[in-house]
C-alpha cells in the first residue's frame, strides 16, 4: 500500500467535505472570541441549527429556507449566551455549559414532537454544484469546486471575515472590545452593542456550520449528530490562533486527519482509531503549550465587561 | 470596586438563597410553561418526575446512586472555584478515573481490589489534570480551554480501552460487547440496602468526601491558602508563599476528586467499563458547584437535586409519554437563571433596594 493511494484525491475530497462543518462554525466563534465572548455553547447552537436545517427543509421542500432557518435558530441560540452574560453577566462557561444541554433537551423534544417516533430524518439536501469554467481545472478543479453552495460559502466566508476583523473600523472595535474593553467604553462605543452583535453573527455562522452538517453531508437529523464537532471548532479557533484563516486551515488538518482514519477503518489498519480521532484535540494541546496561547488569545476572552468594575 | 446591589442590612446569605430561590421558581415555571406548550398537563409531568426520583425505596436508592458521582464531580469543580480555576474537564477526569480503576479492580489480588482500585481512580484524575496545571503554571494557558480539550482526548482514551486491551473476551463463533468484564464480586463498594435498592456504599464515600473538603477549605492551613489564592494570587505571593504550588495542589485535589467520581460509578453502580459511561455528569457538575455556591455542603443537596432530575426522566417518558429528553430542559434553565442569578444583575430586577441607596446614580443599569 503507497502512500500516494491513501493520500489521494478522494481523501482531499474528504478532508474538505469533514472540515466544512468545523471551519464553517470556526469562523463564528473567532468573530465571538475576538469580541471578548467565550461561547462553549458551540455544540448546542450547531445542533439546534443542524435540527432547524431540518425542519425548515422538511416542510418547505427548500434546502435554502432550512438554511435560513437554521441560521436563524443559530443566533438565537447564541441570544441565550448573548442576554445571560453581556447583560445579566453570568459566567459565559455555564451559560454555554448549560446552551449545550439544553439544546440537547430541545431538539430531542421537538424532533420527537414533529417526526414521532422515526430515528432520523431525511430532507432534500445541498446538491454538489459544480462551478462552470473552474471546475475543469486538471485536479484541482474537481476537489475544490464540485462541492455543495456551503462550501462555497465557507470560500466567501474567510475573506470576507478576515477583511472585517483586520481591515475595519468595525473590525478594530470588535478586536479592542475583546482586549481592552474599558477603553471601548471611554472611546464611546457601546461594548455591549458590539458585543451582542459578534455574539449573534457568531451564532448564525455556527448555525452556518450546523447546517453544512445536517443539510450539506448528512442529509438528515439524528440525536446528537454534532457529537463534539461544536468543540472540535473550539479548538480549532485556538489552533488557529483566533485568525480566520487560520480557523480553516486547523478545520483542514482535523478534517484530513478524520478523512484518515476512518480510511485507515476501511482498509482494516491495525492502528487503534480512537487515537486518530484525539489528534486534533492533543495538536491544539501541543499548540498550546508551544505558543504560551496568551499571545493571541483576546486579553478580555471570557471576561465580562462591568462599567463599574474598574 | 464591585458595587453590589445589596443595601444595607440584608445579610449576603439572605440575597444568596433569595437568589436561588428566585432562580428555581423562574425555571419551574418556565418549564410548566413548555410543558403546556407541548400539549401536556404540566402537573401531571412534574408528578411523574417526583414519582420517578423518589416514589419508592428502589428509586430514591437510584436517585442517590446518581448523586454520588455528581456529589464528587461537583466537589471538584467547588474546589477549583475557591481555588481560583475552572474546571471544566471533570468529564474527562471520570472517564480516566474509571478506566484506572476497573484496570485495578482486574488486576489487584482480594482484599486490595476495593481500595486500590478507588485509589487509582482518584491518582488518575489527577495525573489527568496534570496538563492543564503544566500548562496553566508553566506557560499561562487558561485552564478553562486545556481541561475542556482533555475531556476529549479522555473519552477516546476511554473508548480504545473498552474496544481494545479491556475488552470482555468473546466466547467462541460470537463478538463481544465494546465493554470490560465484569469486575469481581470482592472489588465492588457494597450494596447498603440489598433487596430493597440499588444504593451502594459510594454514597458513604462521597459524604465522608463532603465532610473532608469542607474541612481542607475551611480548617487547615492548606484550604485556607487555596482560598487565599482564589480570592487574590498576588497576595499569597506577596507573603512569601510558593503560588504556583498552591495552585498545582489545589488542580491536583480537583483531578483527582472528578476521577473518585468515575471510580465509584464502575465499582459501585455500573460493575463493567463502557463508552463514556457518565455522559454530561462533567458539566452537569458544573451546575452542580454554581448551584451550591461552592459550598461543598451545599454541593450535596444541589446535587441530589440534579440526580433527582435524572433518575425521574425515565418516568417522564413512560408514563407522561413526554420525551426524556425534557428533562436535559429542566435541568439547563435552572442553570441559566441561577447563573444570571450569581451575576448579580437579575436581582436588581426583582430586588430593588432599599431606600438610601440611590441606584440611578451607580452606572450599573445602562452598560
Amino acid at each position: 500500500m503507497s502512500l500516494l493511494q491513501i493520500f489521494d484525491l478522494s481523501w482531499v475530497a474528504a478532508t474538505i467535505r469533514l472540515a466544512t462543518p468545523i471551519a464553517l462554525a470556526a469562523q463564528g466563534e473567532t468573530l465571538s472570541e475576538r469580541a471578548g465572548v467565550l461561547n462553549i455553547g458551540l455544540e448546542g447552537v450547531m445542533l439546534n441549527s443542524a435540527f432547524a436545517g431540518v425542519v425548515g427543509a422538511y416542510y418547505s421542500g427548500s434546502p435554502w429556507v432550512g438554511l435560513l432557518l437554521g441560521m436563524l435558530v443559530g443566533a438565537l441560540t447564541a441570544l441565550i449566551l448573548a442576554v445571560a452574560s453581556i447583560t445579566f453577566r453570568a459566567n459565559q462557561i455555564v451559560i454555554g455549559a448549560a446552551i449545550n444541554i439544553l439544546a440537547m433537551g430541545i431538539t430531542g423534544v421537538l424532533f420527537r414532537a414533529i417526526f414521532g417516533l422515526e430515528q432520523q430524518v431525511t430532507v432534500m439536501s445541498f446538491k454538489p454544484y459544480p462551478i462552470p469554467v473552474l471546475s475543469q481545472i486538471p485536479v484541482l478543479g474537481p476537489v475544490l469546486f464540485q462541492q455543495n453552495v456551503l462550501v462555497y460559502l465557507g470560500y466567501v466566508l474567510v475573506p470576507l471575515l478576515t477583511i472585517v476583523l483586520f481591515r475595519t473600523h468595525w473590525g478594530l472595535a470588535i478586536r479592542a472590545v475583546g482586549d481592552e474593553p474599558q477603553a471601548v467604553d471611554t472611546a464611546g462605543i457601546s461594548v455591549i452593542k458590539i458585543r451582542y452583535l459578534a455574539v449573534l453573527i457568531g451564532g448564525a455562522l455556527g448555525g452556518l456550520g450546523g447546517v453544512s452538517l445536517s443539510l450539506g453531508q448528512l442529509n438528515l437529523f439524528a440525536e446528537g449528530m454534532i457529537s463534539g464537532r461544536g468543540f472540535m471548532a473550539l479548538a480549532a479557533v485556538i489552533f488557529g490562533r483566533w485568525h480566520p484563516v487560520g480557523g480553516v486551515l486547523a478545520a483542514l488538518f482535523f478534517g484530513g486527519a478524520d478523512a484518515l482514519q476512518l480510511r485507515m477503518q476501511v482498509l482494516g489498519w491495525q492502528v487503534p482509531y480512537e487515537f486518530m480521532l484525539m489528534l486534533p484535540y492533543v495538536l491544539t494541546l501541543l499548540t498550546l503549550a508551544v505558543f504560551a496561547g496568551r499571545a493571541s488569545q483576546p486579553k478580555a476572552l471570557g471576561e465580562n465587561y462591568a462599567r463599574e468594575v474598574r | 470596586m464591585t458595587i453590589t446591589i445589596k443595601a444595607k442590612g440584608r445579610s449576603p446569605i439572605v440575597d444568596h438563597s433569595f437568589t436561588v430561590l428566585l432562580a428555581l421558581v423562574l425555571s419551574l415555571l418556565l418549564t410548566m410553561l413548555l410543558i403546556v406548550l407541548i400539549g401536556q398537563n404540566p402537573l401531571i409531568a412534574l408528578a411523574s418526575l417526583w414519582e420517578g426520583a423518589f416514589g419508592n425505596a428502589y428509586s430514591i436508592g437510584t436517585t442517590f446512586n446518581k448523586a454520588v458521582p455528581l456529589i464528587l464531580a461537583g466537589l471538584s469543580v467547588a474546589v477549583g472555584v475557591k481555588s481560583g480555576f475552572f474546571n471544566i474537564g471533570a468529564e474527562g477526569q471520570i472517564c480516566v478515573g474509571g478506566l484506572a480503576a476497573t484496570w485495578a479492580a482486574l488486576t489487584l489480588p482480594g482484599w486490595l481490589a476495593l481500595p486500590g482500585a478507588i485509589v487509582a481512580g482518584a491518582l488518575a484524575g489527577g495525573v489527568w489534570m496534570l496538563v492543564p496545571a503544566f500548562l496553566k503554571i508553566k506557560r499561562g494557558v487558561s485552564e478553562v480551554i486545556t481541561t475542556l480539550l482533555m475531556n476529549y482526548v479522555g473519552l477516546y482514551l476511554l473508548s480504545y480501552f473498552v474496544h481494545g486491551p479491556l475488552r470482555e473476551p468473546a466466547a467462541a463463533g460470537t463478538i463481544s460487547l465494546p465493554q470490560s468484564p465484569a469486575i469481581p464480586e470482592y472489588a465492588r463498594l457494597p450494596l447498603l440496602l440489598p433487596g430493597a435498592s440499588r444504593l451502594h456504599g459510594g454514597i458513604i464515600l462521597a459524604l465522608v468526601l463532603v465532610a473532608v473538603v469542607w474541612l481542607i477549605m475551611q480548617r487547615t492551613t492548606w484550604g485556607y491558602r487555596l482560598r487565599m489564592v482564589g480570592l487574590n494570587p498576588n497576595c499569597t505571593s506577596y507573603l512569601g508563599l510558593n503560588t504556583k504550588a498552591i495552585i498545582l495542589s489545589g488542580m491536583l485535589l480537583s483531578g483527582a476528586l472528578a476521577g473518585l467520581a468515575g471510580a465509584s460509578e464502575i465499582l459501585g453502580a455500573q460493575y463493567r467499563l463502557r463508552d463514556a459511561f457518565l455522559p454530561n455528569y462533567g458539566y452537569d457538575a458544573i451546575a452542580v458547584a454554581l448551584l451550591a455556591q461552592s459550598n461543598p455542603l451545599a454541593v450535596l443537596f444541589s446535587a441530589t437535586f440534579f440526580a433527582s432530575l435524572r433518575s425521574g426522566a425515565g418516568m417522564l417518558q413512560r408514563t407522561v409519554g413526554l420525551s426524556s429528553s425534557l428533562v436535559f430542559i429542566i435541568q439547563a434553565i435552572p442553570i441559566i437563571f441561577i447563573a444570571c442569578a450569581a451575576g448579580k444583575e437579575l436581582l436588581k430586577y426583582f430586588l430593588p433596594a432599599k431606600k438610601g441607596k440611590v441606584i440611578k446614580n451607580e452606572p450599573t443599569a445602562d452598560i
